[in-house]
């Protein structure tokens, strides 16, 4: 709730946003401070709101596959694999290929790992160092030059299909990958060295926006939220999908609770991610990429739910059908949601720097949010 | 499961076993009005994470849909309370899961479902000047029977269709 | 030194010549600034305008001189237009009294060093004109953090400064740098760590990450300037650079012996020996410069009350055990 500014208090309604440097788009957070303290803070959002929900019902659900990554931006994969995943469920005669799982998982790592880069780069520039973002995006810019190859796209990849993939590919690419992997495990303790240990650094997120156990299940935090919370709540571990059962990777957690503890565990994962690929691209089978038989018009009845473990958190896609070829409706759970709604619990009585700290910490994309 | 054991004693809420593979829900629940804050303080207790709350719009009534899942086990809650057209009022969760706050707030933009005590009803992704534009109820010609639509309400419709009319009119 | 009635004239050319120095000094330093952040950034930089670059500041100050100057509606006109001049000509004037050199200096005031300081407390006031007047709350956020940090921080400048004062025993700049001649002060532990200090303390008095807060793009959006356009913004700018280069010639003169080599004192005449005074002068402020800009690219920006607890309960101790050390040592041992 917007409270109206008590005038017998002497406190300051500061809005930050919807055109701010920290808000990462279009995210409006209403702030009373008393001087730099920050009494109340309530986001506003719907700034970005395009219906996609409503979308959903209209298009059939090939034609709205295109429209999942273009609500998150930064993992549009993950949200594509979500998507795929719960139309798949409604199909239960449809075989999809290993050799396309494996492709998806692969990409999706890919995608998971250039997405915690952006962070990266995005929560230091949010404290106020300006170079780390260009390192990651070295980084990043390597993995978005292999996704290109794959699937055409650079940022609202449409690479997934029902029954499949829509593009194979070749051992160059996949040594192409490999490489980068080495390449990146040999950065990270770069960016230890750079960034990680630094006092400033520190002392900015340390004990800064402390999300107890307790919190993270109240709110319907997930991700690196939770994760950083001490909860292994991981969609690929707790509620295993497509080939992630057959993989070695670890659930890193955190038990800081903390904005140190979140930073701690994103790197982790970009570990874990690495060590995803690997895997996927040593035990990638051969074969097709697409199934054989696809039905040509998708008409499903029935409900589905179907999580994913996307960039942010967890992903859910419900769709309820009628047994015609659009969905009657179309839920999307998206994570940035719910990790969102604890800002204003979290922020009382904080400095304004530890505000953008915390909503630094928590990887926001609006367009998510507001869908 | 634990939690199903549990949710079958509560007498105004039906709890049955879902078919996971094909639906991604472990357990469905069914319930009364009443029951609403019953069933989140006992889902509450055994430590589960609100994922979403959603809504359908359908008829006869409207469906207020709640996700839960545990951190720890395999194991999704899908709620289903009805709520008539023509009250479009509900009991909020938002006191004991605050994570629902936003995604009542969310239902009453989108379909004008008004949850009862719940501590800020305007609209938060639509703007606020638009109070009455609800964007995901179904036109005339579009909208479907309950029934229709879901699996859970065929079994029910022939058995207990005058229970559930029962809980619903509470 | 002797005193002479000052000759007007030569004041007029030389403050002439001072503009045109601040304005190339601050074409040239942000063009460095771009280019070395750009390279510790793994990138090019400017170097699509003139020869590596370097004319891009120039199209920069031309684009600024070209753009609409936006006043907003509900500020306070006249002291909205003040600030950035205020912010810009205190920094010029205290140039006049620097040392580049043993003839290079337009005055050599016997109170050099408080002539300097009381026109760089100016800054401040500037910066608060200016928050204030923008009718702006980011703006005036700007304003509170700079009054609160600048005032904090010029306590333990000045004592750093005033170790180097009692231990050379004057506050005639020529006469400090005289004084150090190849004996660096900063060579003395006193000097090293009243230089630490006043560096630190320095960095924070021109704003400069990592103690940017008046700015803080990120929280503030621009901070105190976040309603000049045009030139308006252009002025901070150069007040901005101005004030680096300031800084950095105080500390050349009082802790790195100015236009001396280490050990070695440069008494030669002629306009050849004075050139090379002037260009090691020169070398030694912009080693510091680049320093302010290699960190500056390098942190992330302190919090609000860390910065200020790094001032009161760090630096203003030490700065003042410093002071009191040398002042035992001076009479102890007679320094």
């Amino acid at each position: 709730m917007i409270q109206k500014p008590d005038p017998t208090q002497e406190t300051l309604v500061l809005n930050m946003g919807p055109q701010h440097p920290s808000t990462h788009g279009v995210l409006r957070v209403v702030l009373h401070c008393d001087g730099e303290y920050v009494l109340d803070a309530e986001p506003v959002i719907g700034y970005g709101h395009r219906m996609h929900e409503l979308i959903g019902e209209v298009r059939d659900h090939r034609g709205f596959y295109a429209n999942v990554g273009r609500m998150d931006y930064g993992g549009a994969l993950s949200f594509g694999h979500g998507h795929i995943l719960a139309v798949e469920r409604m199909l239960p005669d449809l075989e999809v290929p290993e050799r396309a799982e494996y492709l998806r998982v692969i990409t999706t790592e890919l995608n998971r790992v250039a997405s915690h880069l952006l962070w990266f780069g995005a929560f230091l520039l949010d404290l106020g160092a300006f170079t780390p973002i260009l390192y990651s995006f070295d980084d990043r810019e390597a993995i978005l030059d292999l996704l290109e190859h794959v699937t055409g796209a650079r940022l609202t990849f449409s690479y997934m299909r029902v029954g499949g993939v829509c593009a194979d590919v070749d051992k160059d690419w996949c040594d192409g990958v490999l490489a980068f992997v080495k390449r990146m495990r040999d950065r990270i303790p770069m960016y230890h060295k750079l960034v990680s240990g630094n006092i400033i650094f520190r002392k900015r997120v340390e004990d800064v926006g402390l999300i107890t156990r307790d919190m993270a299940l109240k709110y319907g935090c997930t991700g690196p939220v939770i994760r950083g919370s001490g909860i292994p709540y991981d969609v690929r571990r707790s509620e295993p999908y497509s080939i992630y059962p057959e993989l070695d990777f670890d659930i890193p957690t955190s038990e800081r609770c903390d904005c140190m503890g979140r930073y701690d565990v994103r790197w982790a994962e970009i570990e874990q991610s690495l060590r995803i690929i690997e895997q996927a691209i040593a035990k990638l089978p051969e074969g097709p990429v697409m199934a054989e038989k696809v039905p040509k018009v998708i008409k499903a009845k029935g409900e589905v739910y179907q999580a994913v473990e996307a960039a942010r958190g967890s992903l859910g896609y419900y769709i309820a059908c009628d047994g015609s070829t659009s969905p009657y409706r179309m839920k999307i759970r998206v994570p940035s949601y719910s990790n969102l709604s604890i800002l204003k619990e979290l922020t009382r009585g904080i400095l304004l720097s530890d505000l953008v700290a915390v909503m630094g910490s928590f990887d926001l994309v609006i367009p998510e949010i507001d869908r | 499961m634990k939690i199903l054991d549990r949710l079958k004693e509560l007498e105004g809420v039906e709890a049955i076993a879902s078919d996971y593979p094909s639906t991604g829900v472990h357990v469905d629940v069914l319930m009364g009005l009443t029951w609403v804050r019953t069933f989140a303080s006992l889902i509450r207790e055994e430590d589960f994470l609100i994922e979403s709350v959603t809504a359908v719009d359908a008829e006869p009534n409207m469906m207020v849909l709640y996700h839960f899942t545990h951190p720890d086990e395999l194991c999704r809650v899908a709620a289903r309370v009805l709520v008539e057209r023509s009250v479009k009022r509900c009991p909020t969760i938002s006191d004991i899961y605050p994570g629902a706050n936003w995604h009542e707030r969310e239902v009453r933009d989108f379909f004008g479902i008004v949850f009862e005590d719940h501590p800020d009803m305007t609209p938060l992704i639509l703007p606020e000047d638009q109070v009455d534009f609800h964007p995901l109820l179904k036109k005339e010609n579009k909208i479907k029977i309950l029934s229709e639509v879901f699996d859970r309400f065929v079994e029910e419709k022939a058995e207990e269709a005058s229970a559930n009319e029962g809980e619903v009119s509470e | 030194m002797q005193i002479e009635s000052p000759n007007i004239l030569l004041i007029v050319v030389a403050a002439v010549v001072m503009v045109l120095y601040v304005f190339t000094n601050s074409a040239v330093l942000v063009w460095v600034e771009r280019k070395v952040s750009a390279h510790i950034q793994r990138r090019p930089g400017p170097f699509e305008v003139g020869p590596f670059g370097l004319l891009q500041t120039a199209i920069d100050g031309l684009k600024l001189m070209a753009k609409q100057l936006i006043i907003p509606g509900k500020a306070d006109k006249r002291l909205f237009m003040l600030a950035p001049v205020l912010s810009f000509v205190p920094p010029i004037a205290a140039l006049l009294t620097v040392p580049f050199g043993k003839v290079v200096q337009v005055q050599n005031l016997d109170i050099g060093i408080l002539f300097i300081l009381s026109l760089a407390a100016l800054n401040v006031l500037a910066i608060l004109i200016a928050g204030w007047a923008s009718a702006n709350k980011y703006s005036l956020f700007g304003a509170v953090r700079s009054v609160a940090q600048n005032i904090a921080y010029e306590i333990p400048l000045l004592l750093s400064l005033l170790t180097a004062v009692l231990w050379m025993g004057t506050l005639n700049l020529g006469e400090l740098v005289d004084a150090q001649g190849g004996f660096w002060f900063v060579f003395t532990p006193f000097g090293f760590v009243a230089f630490l200090i006043y560096f630190v303390t320095g960095m924070a008095e021109t704003n400069r990450a990592p103690f940017d807060l008046p700015e803080a793009e990120s929280e503030l959006t621009a901070g105190f300037h976040t309603e000049y356009s045009g030139m308006g913004f252009g002025l901070f700018f150069l007040g901005e650079y101005t004030n680096m280069i300031l800084v950095s010639a105080i500390a050349t003169s009082l802790f790195l012996g100015g236009y001396n080599l280490p050990f070695v004192t440069l008494n030669g005449e002629g306009v050849l020996w004075e050139l090379i005074r002037v260009l090691i002068f020169l070398a030694k402020a912009y080693f510091l410069i680049f320093v302010m800009i290699w960190m500056r690219w390098t942190f992330p920006r302190v919090r609000f009350d860390q910065l200020l607890n790094l001032c009161w309960k760090v630096l203003i101790p030490f700065s003042l055990v410093n002071l009191a050390a040398a002042a035992i040592w001076i009479k102890a041992v007679g320094g």
